[in-house]
């Protein structure tokens, strides 16, 4: 086996849309040497695999950034972060443009304006979104990709109190090689977390749900443990949905009109109110009423509209446009199921996730998030993430530029890494000074071009020793802990399955219409983690039995957050997203939002902190 | 949910091991590609999109309510050439182009 060790100026950890974006960015507006290490393929990995129907967040002509901030903030029930929405609100449309630019088919009118669906909304082609960013950040020679490689620990110092971020560690999914990969400015984009409740269709279909399966919170977990400050994830995102393919409704409700009903034909929303909770609640009313099931109303639709649909839903969901088709029923014939999902936490759409200042640093200095793993903004979707890797982006070149100045700080700190290559063979043909490890200070300018790559082969122990990051070290421990433990009696899946049930029973899954109470509460977060010591205990045969417990590991300590998370808002703020029975009213006490930190004991603190204003800098100051 | 291999097909490209999201193809030891954990597909069609033979296909299992019922699709410049084969085994041919926007 292998460690590979690599240093950069950025680490970017997820090569997702957020994650694509803020490495083409980067490269484009500066010299800095950038590396993206992603879990699977940026070609097609994350939430964009399939395709998205539509760009939800853009400003059409009337209107302002300001008016989505009101209408996001609103259907949120205030509970957002007003400066984070303005800032990202004020990028929509430049990153919109830069979509075109790449190739992205938008749809446009005789006279070349983009056509849009209702005031924010564009339609557009997006099958190839995911090919067109990855090829983006693939453009530039100051980007190297390292796919298949699954992070699961950061690399912090503390230091006065205050931790910092070094790197990260993380595996080959389908090679026995270790990465500690070294950078003084990271970005965190892995997305947000599914599979932590009983999915919509256990069993065979398990992974036939709505967000993306394999984003399983790692970047929410690695944060969590390093001691990072999470927002509102009790803010749980439910999506309503075609029943059993999950596909999105959006383009039928909105593409053909279509209304929701009830099994009497009712249409019921306004009963329930309108927000993107609100319609969750009232399809899940209706059905406890015994008047489901509830549909979009298609039956009627012309053939021509029908074509369209089909068209459409191959662009982004084809497994819908399969399932109409298989039948020989198309949405014409038969009004169109929907059903709530599972929930998730996703940043994008909710507002859970990492706590950020207006420049979306974390509460680990020189540790950045973006886009479904980033907290405060809901309502963000694909255009809101590609403006907050933007932000991110200048942050970082920005805090470079200054750092030129005090370098040799800096320089110290990297000289201490490099203590790690001491020692052992350098690359051929480059000299001590070259390699820039014993030499005098080297021009910062030129330091931060791609310092350095080493790989050592040997066994474990012989890996181990030879670094002298000590908690590098450790990480590589606990992989090596998974491969030599004794057979474990249950499998991932098993594990899996029982957190899931965990999850569905007490703590607001499908099976209870998504509400909860401290009671089930206090039960779920006892078993979850006697959960947590049986995943523990799990034994791996191969990288990829190592992954798939790393997955486990990840969704396990988002839910043991999210747990504490539900706990401590003592009302319901959102229907269904967050429905507290033991306190069915919103109360004015709760306008604020609901953090919190794990203590380096493993309990989970709760942080309560008031609402911030639209126009505020929002810098961390505790 | 899930995909298919034709195994008769398959030339042992590994393209689409290389491109599942969710890692979740592996090649066995005579050149063939094959998915690991069925249950654990997502159905994103990535797969089939990158087949230079396109040997693989999704499949519509009881749990959606299908009967076996498949889909594939061929990629042709920018445009894809999907074909469905119904519980009839009808086959119903549709063409996507990444030119053109969406209707809806
Ligand atoms: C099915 C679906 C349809 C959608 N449709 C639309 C739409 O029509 N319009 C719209 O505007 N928005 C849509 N969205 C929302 C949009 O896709 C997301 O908001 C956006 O992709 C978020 O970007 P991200 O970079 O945060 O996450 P992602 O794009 O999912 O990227 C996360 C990346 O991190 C990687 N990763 C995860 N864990 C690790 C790890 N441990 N190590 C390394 N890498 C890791 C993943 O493989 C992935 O590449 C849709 C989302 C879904 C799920
Ligand atoms: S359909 Fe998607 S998730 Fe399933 S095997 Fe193919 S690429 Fe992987
Ligand atoms: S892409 Fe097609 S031919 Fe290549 S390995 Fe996969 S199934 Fe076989």
């Amino acid at each position: 086996m292998k460690v590979k060790i690599i240093r950069k100026d950025v680490l970017i950890i997820g090569g997702g849309a957020a994650g694509c974006y803020a490495a083409g960015k980067i490269a484009e507006m500066s010299g800095l040497s950038i590396l993206i290490a992603e879990k699977a393929n940026i070609a097609r990995s994350g939430c964009l695999a399939a395709g998205v129907n539509a760009l939800n967040a853009y400003i059409t002509p009337g209107h302002t950034p300001e008016d989505y901030v009101e209408y996001a903030s609103k259907d949120a029930n205030g509970i957002v972060r007003e400066d984070l929405l303005m800032t990202l609100s004020e990028r929509l449309n430049e990153v919109t443009e830069d979509l075109e630019r790449m190739g992205l088919t938008i749809l446009k009118d005789a006279d070349g304006n983009y056509v849009s669906r209702g005031w924010r909304n564009l339609k557009i082609n997006g099958e190839n979104i995911k090919p067109l960013l990855a090829g983006y950040a693939g453009k530039s020679e100051n980007v190297k990709v390292i796919n298949h490689v699954n992070v699961t620990d950061f690399l912090t110092e503390k230091k006065d109190g205050k931790i910092r971020i070094r790197g990260a560690a993380g595996f080959g999914t389908d090679r026995e090689v270790f990465y500690l990969l070294y950078a003084d400015a990271v970005l965190v984009a892995t997305g947000g977390a599914s599979g932590l409740y009983r999915p919509n269709n256990p069993g065979n279909a398990r992974h036939k749900m709505w967000y993306c399966p394999f984003n399983t919170g790692a970047g929410y977990a690695m944060g969590i443990l390093s001691g990072a400050e999470m927002t509102t994830l009790e803010m749980r995102f439910i999506a309503l949905r075609c029943k059993d393919t999950l596909a999105p409704t959006g383009t039928i409700a909105q593409g053909v009109g279509a209304v929701q009903i009830n099994a009497e034909g009712e249409s019921y929303e306004e009963k329930y109110g309108r927000s993107t909770a609100e319609r969750v609640w009232g399809t899940v009313e209706e059905k406890k009423q015994g008047r489901g099931p509830c549909c979009l109303a298609t039956k009627g639709i012309s053939g021509k509209q029908e074509e369209d649909l089909y068209l459409a839903y191959l662009n982004m969901a084809p497994v819908q446009t399969l399932k109409w088709l298989a039948r020989g029923k198309g949405p014409s014939l038969e009004n169109v199921e929907i059903d709530g999902s599972e929930p998730y936490v996703v940043g994008g759409h909710a507002a859970s996730g990492y706590w950020v200042s207006t420049d979306r640093e974390t509460t680990i200095s020189g540790l950045f998030a973006a886009g479904d793993v980033c907290g405060g903004a809901p309502q963000k979707y694909v255009t809101g993430a590609l403006a907050e890797a933007l932000i991110v982006a200048e942050a970082i070149i920005s805090r470079k530029e200054k750092g030129k100045t005090k370098n040799s700080e800096v320089f110290k700190a990297k000289a201490a890494e490099n203590e790690d290559n001491a020692g052992l063979p350098k690359k051929s043909g480059l000299s001590e000074n070259e390699t820039g490890l014993k030499a005098e200070l080297p021009d910062p300018q030129t330091m931060s071009i791609n310092i350095e790559e080493t790989d050592r082969t040997g066994d474990w122990e012989t890996l181990k020793g030879s670094l002298s990051d000590a908690q590098a070290a450790g990480i590589l421990e606990k992989y090596q802990k998974y491969f030599s433990a004794s057979e474990s009696l249950f499998s991932v899946q098993q594990v899996e399955e029982a957190m899931q049930k965990v999850m569905d029973e007490y703590a607001g899954g499908i099976r209870t219409n998504y509400s909860y109470n401290e009671a089930g509460l206090v039960i779920a977060d006892e078993k979850i983690q006697e959960l947590q010591a049986l995943q523990e205990g799990l034994r791996a045969h191969s990288m990829d039995e190592l992954l798939q417990i790393y997955e486990l590991r990840e969704r396990l300590i988002v839910a043991r957050a999210l747990i504490a998370h539900l706990g401590a808002r003592k009302e319901t703020r959102w229907h269904s997203f967050q429905e507290n029975s033991d306190h069915p009213q919103k109360k004015k006490e709760y306008e604020l939002y609901i953090n919190s930190r794990m203590e380096d004991d493993g309990t989970i603190r709760i942080i309560r902190r008031p609402l911030t204003g639209r126009r505020e800098k929002y810098e961390h100051s505790d | 949910m899930s995909i298919q291999i034709d195994r008769e097909k398959c030339v042992g490209c590994f393209r689409c091991k290389n491109i599942c999201p969710g890692n979740l193809i592996a090649v066995n030891q005579e050149h063939r590609a094959f998915l690991k954990r069925p249950y654990d597909c997502w159905g994103c069609t990535a797969c089939l999109k990158e087949c230079p033979v396109c040997a693989v296909s999704l499949v519509l299992g009881p749990e959606l309510s299908g009967m076996g019922e498949t889909l594939t699709v061929k990629k042709a410049d920018t445009r894809y050439i999907w074909e469905v084969t119904d519980r009839y085994g009808r086959v119903k041919k549709l063409v996507t182009d990444t030119k053109k926007a969406n209707a809806y």
